[in-house]
């Protein structure tokens, strides 16, 4: 296929020069008067690794489904290299999509699955052939070209449906979760797989998946949906540490929220009162927020330290009663109940052993944490 | 894993099935018989089929039979798997409904009266149009495909609804016009449908004697027909010889049906 290129660490979408490959502008899908997708404007970058992260029923697939041309937008336009595909048929778009069943024809070798969209091409059947054995050699099936598709198990069918979209070199791969029929272990081995299969061929993916680890892991970038609206695009560090609003905070990982008023909002940091907390924030970095507004604090459970005596610091610390400890292992998630009976989740890496662990059950501990790790929510 | 049932459902299966069976199971032995009384045990004799051969109506009869049933059930399966396709496959179109009312109309009506009123419209179309000419096999085909049709209509609609989408998205996504999916990805999906769609049509047109009746013209007598306008003037043990021969060939066209139905779906 394509040589192997080292992934070039550059974020075109930083460069105001760059020219989006994919572009959507103002997609909305109804049905039956329902809005799937509302007002969805994204561009995507050639190279990327793109995942659109939603609950289900939050319009991502429905979007995947109008770039791959099974349906019409109701509004808006897609752009697939500079070229209007808004109305153009499925079998007429440089697009190939991985369906979460495989979608493998069950009539079909292996093979002759990977040859199928060759042959629709009218390519001669020399190179079909050599096309088709290069692309079950990039997923490493050239083993297995002969066998029928419920010979096979999960990961080699769902390496098979890979090689017959790879094969027909599409300038875009779209991959509708890919990884949830596989088993855990599988599904952890197999993202890494595809996102260096993806860096190899160097064409750009977009994926569809509920599963955030698996986003956050594959992706140069990704776009949270909810409720048919894309409500924030962002590498996955941006979208972990400083979400915009309360619906992407909770969807990505779990995180304590507590309602504040804001007392001081200067151009290098704010204030916010919290009697939920017990305590001040002082959050370092500047926020659209005017003194005595109403606003949501937000603090990753990692982010909180605890120790059994006070910390010099004032602000950003508060102190509770260990209600319950989690422990899982690598990490222990303690549950801290506040004098307003708020819960807060405080995880520590269990640097020594069980026995060992200086906080137990009801002891009374600190929590505090750094200025620049609180999040101000204002949506 | 076998089970092993109470003597209570055991008792009740054997009564149910005697029930079933144990007519057909006399009028097989009773085929045998030496006796031309048929009510009547006097020892074993093939001599009633060898006279079956004989017979030049029954004879012509059993093919102009197998001749309206194989016209009959491939033109309902071609017919019948179009329908499917329409109302499975086009979407929610207007009139879809309805549409899928009219095609399956003719499972429920009284063959009485689906017989009588397809007579009226071949006889108010001979007179009109000048085409059907008179009745015959090409009317009792016609009568057939449209009973076949509803049957076969049904088979493959649920095989279509049963396949997985994606197949024929993906077929469309790699490349293949809709008429190329339908023939590549599909037809080879639904052939099992299909086939058993086709053995059934057979079988239901062999065995018509209702609305064959209606619609049939001189010399066409089917050999549903024959057997009862026979019996009018006596049973004979040929009769029985005959209908022994037609039980075996639909009870293995029955089975054949059924067995491409329960076979592994894809």
């Amino acid at each position: 296929m394509v040589k192997k290129t080292k992934r070039i660490q550059l974020q075109p979408w930083q460069d105001p020069k760059a020219k989006p490959y994919i572009h959507l502008e103002g997609v909305s899908k109804e049905f039956g008067g329902i809005l799937a997708v509302d007002d969805v404007t994204l561009s995507i970058y050639q190279g990327e690794f793109f995942s659109l992260l939603g609950p289900s029923g939050c319009g991502k697939t429905t979007l995947l489904r109008m770039l791959a041309g099974f349906e019409i937008p109701t509004r808006g336009k897609i752009y697939i290299d500079g070229i209007d595909v808004t109305r153009r048929p499925a079998y007429d778009r440089p697009v190939n999509m991985m369906f979460q069943s495989y979608a493998l024809f069950p009539h079909m070798t292996v093979e002759q699955n990977v040859a199928f969209g060759l042959k629709q091409e009218r390519i001669p059947k020399i190179e079909i052939r050599e096309r088709v054995r290069e692309a079950l050699k990039l997923v490493q099936m050239e083993t297995y070209g002969t066998r029928q598709p419920h010979q096979l198990s999960g990961g080699q069918r769902q390496r098979v449906a890979l090689a017959r979209c790879l094969v027909k070199r599409p300038k875009l791969l779209l991959l509708d979760e890919p990884l949830a029929a596989l088993d855990k272990r599988l599904r952890e081995q197999t993202q890494f797989e595809l996102v260096s299969i993806q860096e190899e061929v160097g064409i750009t993916f977009i994926l569809v998946t509920h599963d955030q680890e698996e986003a956050m892991t594959m992706s140069t970038r990704l776009g949270i949906m909810d409720h048919g609206r894309l409500r924030q695009i962002g590498t996955p560090n941006e979208i972990y540490e400083y979400p915009h609003s309360e619906s992407v905070a909770d969807f990505i990982g779990s995180i304590n929220k507590f309602e504040g008023l804001v007392v001081e909002d200067k151009a290098d940091h704010i204030l916010v009162e919290s009697e939920e907390a017990g305590c001040e924030f002082y959050v370092s970095h500047s926020v659209d927020a005017p003194v005595g507004s109403q606003v949501k604090v937000a603090i990753r459970p990692e982010k909180v330290m605890i120790a059994t005596t006070a910390p010099e610091q004032k602000r950003n610390a508060t102190k509770g009663i260990v209600r319950d400890i989690g422990y899982l292992g690598d990490i222990s998630i303690y549950h801290v109940e506040l004098k307003s009976g708020k819960i807060v989740l405080a995880t520590q890496p269990n640097l020594v052993r069980l026995a060992e662990r200086p906080v137990t059950w009801d002891d009374e501990v600190y929590l505090f944490w750094r200025a620049e790790n609180s999040i101000v929510l204002t949506a | 894993m076998q089970t092993k049932l109470p003597p209570s459902l055991k008792l009740a299966m054997s009564v149910g099935y005697s029930f079933l069976y144990l007519p057909i199971l006399t009028l097989i032995v009773f085929s045998f018989n030496a006796s031309r009384d048929v009510t009547v045990w006097q020892g074993f004799s093939t001599k009633w089929y060898g006279s079956l051969l004989q017979d030049d109506v029954l004879i012509k009869s059993v093919w102009i039979s197998l001749e309206v049933a194989t016209c009959a059930a491939t033109v309902a399966v071609a017919f019948g798997t179009l329908a499917a396709v329409a109302l499975s496959r086009l979407g929610r179109f207007r009139g879809r409904r309805f549409f899928g009312i009219l095609t399956a109309a003719p499972l429920v009506m009284p063959e009485v009266i689906t017989g009588l009123s397809l007579l009226l419209l071949f006889v108010g179309l001979e007179q009109t149009l000048g085409w059907p000419k008179g009745r015959g096999v090409l009317t009792i085909t016609i009568a057939h495909i449209t009973l076949c049709m509803a049957y076969v209509t049904i088979l493959v609609r649920g095989r279509l609804s049963d396949m997985d989408r994606s197949l024929e998205e993906a077929a469309l996504d790699l490349g293949a016009r809709p008429l190329k999916v339908f023939t590549a990805i599909t037809l080879p999906l639904i052939f099992p449908a299909l086939i058993s769609g086709w053995l059934l049509a057979f079988a239901l047109s062999l065995d018509d004697l209702v609305i064959a009746s209606f619609v049939a013209g001189p010399g066409s007598s089917t050999l549903p027909m024959v057997i009862f306008s026979s019996i009018r003037f006596g049973i004979t043990p040929q009769i029985n010889a005959l209908a022994t021969l037609i039980i075996t060939g639909v009870a293995i066209a029955v089975m054949m049906a059924g067995w491409l139905i329960h076979r592994k779906r894809y």
